[in-house]
């Protein structure tokens, strides 16, 4: 057997606008989701017991559907509704619904596992409100929480891969589309494969790096 | 005397007799459940006077500190700051409470330091002590920073600027959240048993710094266990049990003539 790793470089622009296409979705949808949760945490947090209820069961309702489901929903279902997106706003919408559920359960339980002492502190130092949330509590939610989210990205990445099912051309299209040309699928994939792991890898690096800075600044919490 | 560590806006020293306390419960009670953590308490601290609260662990004394900056509503009662109601409005709509910007406004004006310190970990000594004035009382950034240097000076803890709390001790740590509480210009300080939680070894460099302070002419409570620096230091020993002002009197006084069989247990136990 010979494999043909010369096709997959004749290729190589292919799994590179594959490989772009990932990477600029997946960061779109991290930033979009995160701010999407940062508002969540408001009813998820709130003092009213119904609205927080409500919220916790939005939260949970999108963390427990199965991603390509979604994905068919969002595609394929909704325009049954009037709804009709392209294939990049849908692929977009989804990665963005779905991962906004997880972001706002992860701020959640960070901003449930802060010491209340240096919120009190800034309460007598006169915060409330807004600039509370914006200096105090959010910059100690990323130390508390900054490592989960790296993994949740990863956890993001590897979910987009679904998307090549609405003709996405992002990195496991782009793969199956060289593969199923030439005929060539150990090849194709394992480059695939490669990528991602060098992707992901890159993200564990410096989640792993957040998380030495991480937990020596929460050395701070007596 | 050592330069001023209180800030410009200080109160003087001496006053008139007069003039308003800096402090002034009236009445103030406070219960959790079935349980009266305050009751009816009236008190007076003039400025530049310092008052060591002290009493058994439960009588209530951080509740007291928590009710005079409202982190803890009393339940009855008023708390007048410089003669200004805190909690209430006195001017438009008298008689309804505070919304959470007038009382921030009134929080400003009050420093306080904490058991636990509660630094915020994601900022440096000096961010610590600049925060609160350029974000809430909105003064120029360089001013306050020169300020706040100043200050940090004063605690001994120039060299240590831009170290973040997790990699300073304990002593460390509270010697900043009391330079934290004076670059706000604070009227009144308020002390929440700042050494309980030190090692022995590092209580002795938190303690000078607020006898400094005390001689400066800066008003404080404190809420302690440390019966040395009541003596030393304070004008005042106000001795609380389960809620209730058992005793006032100079610490000289309460040190060598307790008034009441309760407080001389309690100075029997804590001097042993």
């Amino acid at each position: 057997m010979t494999l043909r790793f010369d096709v997959i470089w004749k290729e190589a622009p292919q799994f590179a606008v594959g490989l772009g296409n990932t990477i600029w979705l997946c960061a779109v949808s991290m930033i979009l989701s995160l701010m999407l949760a940062a508002l969540l945490l408001v009813p998820l947090t709130s003092r009213r017991r119904n609205l927080r209820r409500m919220a916790q069961a939005v939260v949970d309702a999108g963390r427990c559907i199965p991603f390509l489901l979604l994905t068919y929903i969002v595609y394929f279902g909704l325009p049954a509704t009037g709804v009709v997106l392209n294939k990049w706003s849908a692929a977009l919408a989804t990665l963005v619904l779905y991962n906004t559920a997880y972001m706002a359960e992860i701020l959640r339980a960070g901003w449930a596992s802060l010491p209340p002492g240096q919120t009190e502190a800034a309460r007598a130092f006169g915060y409330h409100g807004l600039l509370l949330t914006r200096r105090i509590i959010l910059p100690q939610l990323v130390i508390a929480v900054g490592p989960v989210i790296g993994n949740q990205l990863i956890q993001l990445i590897k979910d987009s891969a679904f998307l090549s099912i609405i003709t996405l051309p992002e990195l496991t299209f782009a793969a199956n589309a060289v593969q199923s040309y030439y005929f060539i699928p150990f090849e194709s994939f394992l480059v695939a494969t490669l990528l991602y792991w060098a992707l992901c890898g890159g993200i564990e690096a410096l989640v792993r790096r957040g998380e030495r800075w991480a937990s020596r600044m929460r050395r701070a919490y007596a | 005397m050592p330069e001023s560590l209180a800030g410009p806006a200080s109160p003087l020293r001496t006053c008139a007799a007069d003039c308003p306390a800096a402090v002034e419960l009236r009445g103030v009670g406070k219960r959790f459940g079935d349980h009266e953590a305050l009751a009816r308490i009236d008190l007076r601290v003039m400025p530049g006077e310092t008052v060591c609260i002290l009493g058994p662990s439960g009588s209530g004394k951080s509740t007291l500190l928590r009710c005079i900056n409202w982190l803890e509503p009393p339940d009855c009662g008023a708390v007048f700051l410089h003669g200004e109601r805190i909690g209430l409005r006195s001017g438009a709509k008298p008689g309804t409470p505070m919304n959470d910007r007038e009382l921030a406004a009134v929080r400003t004006r009050i420093g306080m330091v904490f058991q636990h310190f509660n630094l915020w970990p994601h900022m440096t000594a000096l961010g610590n002590v600049i925060e609160s004035p350029i974000h809430v009382q909105r003064r120029p950034r360089a001013e306050v920073i020169a300020e706040a240097d100043h200050v940090l000076e004063k605690v001994g803890l120039a060299h240590k600027r831009n170290v973040y709390p997790a990699f300073l001790s304990g002593g460390e740590m509270q010697r900043v959240a009391i330079a934290r509480a004076l670059a706000m210009r604070p009227e009144l300080l308020l002390f929440d048993e700042p050494t309980s939680a030190l090692d022995p070894e590092l209580v002795g460099e938190v303690l000078s710094v607020m006898q400094d302070l005390a001689h400066d002419g800066m008003t404080m409570i404190v809420v302690t266990h440390e019966m040395h620096f009541a003596r030393d230091a304070a004008n005042r020993v106000v001795f609380l049990d389960k809620g209730r002002i058992i005793e006032q009197a100079t610490a000289e006084e309460f040190f060598e003539r307790p008034a009441t069989e309760r407080s001389r247990q309690f100075l029997e136990r804590y001097s042993r």
